[in-house]
């Protein structure tokens, strides 16, 4: 049953899954990094960017502008909700933080239901990816998935070019390193929190917009791959762009390889509950050797 | 003095004569899922629900009838809270909706031994055909390891060699253990999913790597359009793959957000809107003025509860405080089900037909389904006397 062609489906199936947690790590990374805010409302983004790409998705039938106008939305949500409601928590403890955040994850899921009923949302894949991808004789696989991943690779590029070569990158990555020089510096602090929250909702919005067609879009969808999330920015290292990369990957093959291998050595009942834990265990693992994650420069 | 002696007499008078009249009206607590994993099926139940009556005129056996809405959100514990404070507060004369299995462990025996009636709408758990069966449960809908069975014995007549697909919780145990109860075929592989999971594509790779010409999935209700989705991107059902399931995977509710997915889909029902009879013609024509699109099994069922409470309240007169005299009444199951027969077996589970229907394209350009044969009759619990009850 394990032949070639099922295992490069299953490494596709892999590094997909890691892209797609890869744009939600970055902005949760980042946000962690830079602002020390612990965000449990990250998973929310993905939520309502998934509910708006279908509703105009459902309005126009053109996948292409849903997409972009529920970007924008998502980030110009991420920014108002920083502005509104995250200022004050700055100064607070990461526990204040996280019960902030979890009551802005409720008030989410509340709000989706209120404008968008409880019912799944249906959102269908774009015609003009509904087609397979022929590698060779015996290998295929879908389109649209292969998209997801090509999408999140350029959104992740993109994310690196821009830290790299733009002023406002550079500080971006400044404030990552060390926050106190820059306030001291005199560079105005506030706006580059509010932008990097920004940008990391429409990253986390991105992966709820291209997920969409593929998974049901429903409350809380965003809320359970927050946990994995988490663990992905320890892994890689909080703050670190380029760790939360290779965790991502690492920890979207570890996923899709334990839930297929764990099984076949222990049997269905063992080896599915095994398989939920591996990620946990790898994280133990990991942690007992590089404790501060594997690529944070200490 | 005189005054309070006759008060006092009236009273105990009015105490006495309370007894031998006629409830005024029938109250009922109608529990379904309304959010959470469930609520696609708790929402067509409400449609079931108001499809009934309308057509009762608000009335169940003459009788004047509440009901009480609440919200179990899927959750084993918040159903049972609402079932108590149903019945404690409300004082409902019975329960009825129950959407999710879990939920109706949980209040199946407390609700029970507390003398409460419950008619379940949707959910069929197997334990509770067999030795945890109650006189106080009566399912309308269907046991859930009999619609596996249907499936099951259809496969062993045309799979090659099968991959069985389930979820990990009650109904996809029953499920599953059905489906390897009745299918003697060959099995390719296995996969248990947790419930929460929403990506099938390492599941689907299994499946195309196993070589089946068969694949059987029993999917959750918030999993199983992303599922149908899925298995349409993959493109098994061109390749040679037929998928086996449960009415529900692809329905009216769902058709319109799988697209073409589900076209070639072989799924087992015991009723769907295209059966013939008289009933079932008035319940769909009824179901689709109202909402626009032909019911699901879920509001058809729920709807088969109300018709069923009515024929038993007018058979007992609308004497409902008589317990043992309603539930025989409901036993007798002597109603126009839009199923076109319907009875109980002695677990007060249905004893009914299940048929096989094949998902298609209809000249409306809309999916439907074709009939592909009748593929159990008068289908009872397969270990009926695993339960004690005799009647």
């Amino acid at each position: 049953m394990i032949d070639g062609p099922f295992l490069v489906e299953e490494l596709l199936n892999g590094v997909q899954l890691g892209l797609m947690l890869f744009l939600m790590a970055a902005g949760l990374t980042l946000t962690f990094g830079i602002m020390n805010l612990v965000n449990l409302a990250h998973g929310s983004f993905y939520m309502v960017a998934s509910y708006l790409a279908a509703m105009i998705a459902g309005l126009t039938g053109s996948f292409l502008l849903a997409a972009g106008l529920a970007l924008i939305g998502t980030l110009l949500l991420g920014a108002a909700v920083e502005v509104a409601s995250l200022r004050p928590l700055y100064r607070r403890g990461h526990l204040d933080q996280v019960l902030a955040t979890f009551g802005l994850t409720l008030f989410f899921n509340e709000m989706s239901r209120i404008l968008w009923g409880s019912e799944p949302y249906p959102m269908s894949t774009p015609s003009w990816l509904s087609g397979e991808v022929q590698f060779s004789s015996e290998i295929y696989y879908p389109a649209y998935r292969l998209a997801i991943s090509v999408v999140a690779l350029a959104a992740g590029g993109a994310l690196a070019l821009f830290i790299r070569y733009t002023k406002l990158g550079s500080l971006v990555r400044a404030g990552a390193n060390n926050r106190e020089m820059l306030q001291a510096l005199g560079i105005n602090i506030r706006l580059i929190y509010t932008f990097v929250f920004g940008l990391g909702a429409a990253l986390a919005g991105l992966a709820g917009i291209m997920t969409a067609p593929v998974l049901t879009v429903q409350i809380g969808v965003g809320d359970p791959i927050l946990i994995v999330v988490l663990v992905i920015i320890v892994i890689g290292g909080i703050g670190s762009i380029v760790g939360a990369f290779f965790a991502s990957l690492l920890v979207g093959v570890v996923d899709t390889f334990a839930r297929l291998i764990l099984p076949m050595l222990f049997g269905n009942e063992m080896g599915a509950p095994l398989a939920s834990m591996a990620l946990y265990v790898l994280l133990a693992l990991i942690l007992i050797v590089r404790p501060r994650g594997f690529l944070v420069d200490s | 003095m005189r005054n309070k002696v006759l008060g006092v007499v009236l009273a105990a008078f009015c105490l006495l004569a309370n007894p031998a009249l006629a409830a005024d009206k029938i109250k009922i607590l109608f529990l379904v899922s309304l959010t959470g994993p469930w609520s696609v099926f708790g929402h067509e139940q409400e449609r079931g629900l108001q499809v009934a009556l309308e057509e009762l005129g608000n009335t169940v056996g003459g009788l004047p009838v509440e009901i009480i809405t609440k919200d179990d959100q899927g959750k084993p514990d918040a159903g049972l809270q609402q079932a108590t404070q149903g019945v404690q507060l409300d004082k409902v004369d019975l329960i009825t909706g129950l959407s999710a299995a879990s939920v109706m462990m949980a209040i199946a025996k407390p609700m029970s031994d507390a003398g409460v009636l419950m008619i379940s709408g949707n959910t069929g758990p197997t334990p509770l055909a067999r030795e945890q069966c109650t006189e106080n449960l009566f399912v309308v809908s269907y046991e859930a390891e009999l619609m596996a069975k249907a499936t099951a014995v259809y496969m062993s007549k045309v799979a090659k060699s099968a991959y069985l697909l389930s979820a990990d919780f009650q109904a996809g145990w029953d499920s599953l253990n059905g489906v390897k109860e009745f299918y003697k075929g060959p099995v390719a592989g296995e996969s248990v999913v947790p419930v929460s999971l929403l990506d099938f594509s390492s599941d689907l790779a299994k499946v195309r790597a196993s070589r089946a010409d068969t694949l059987y999935g029993f999917i959750t209700a918030q999993a199983f359009i992303g599922f149908v989705k899925q298995w349409g991107q993959s493109g098994l059902g061109n390749r040679g793959v037929t998928f086996h399931g449960g009415v529900w995977t692809a329905d009216d509710l769902s058709f319109p957000a799988e697209g073409d997915a589900p076209i070639g889909m072989l799924l087992a029902a015991h009723w769907f809107p295209q059966l013939d009879n008289p009933a079932n013609r008035k319940f769909v024509a009824a179901f689709h003025k109202k909402f626009g699109r032909n019911p699901a099994m879920q509001a058809q069922q729920q709807y088969d509860v109300m018709m069923l409470l009515d024929s038993a309240v007018r058979a007992v007169k609308g004497h409902i405080e008589d317990r043992t005299a309603l539930r025989n009444a409901l036993r007798k199951a002597d109603f126009a089900s839009a199923r076109g027969k319907f009875k109980f077996g002695t677990n007060q589970f249905p004893v009914q037909d299940y048929y096989i229907v094949k998902v298609v394209k209809q000249s409306s350009g809309e999916l439907g389904y074709e009939l592909v044969t009748k593929i159990l009759e008068d289908q009872g619990e397969t270990y009926m006397d695993r339960c004690p009850m005799r009647w």
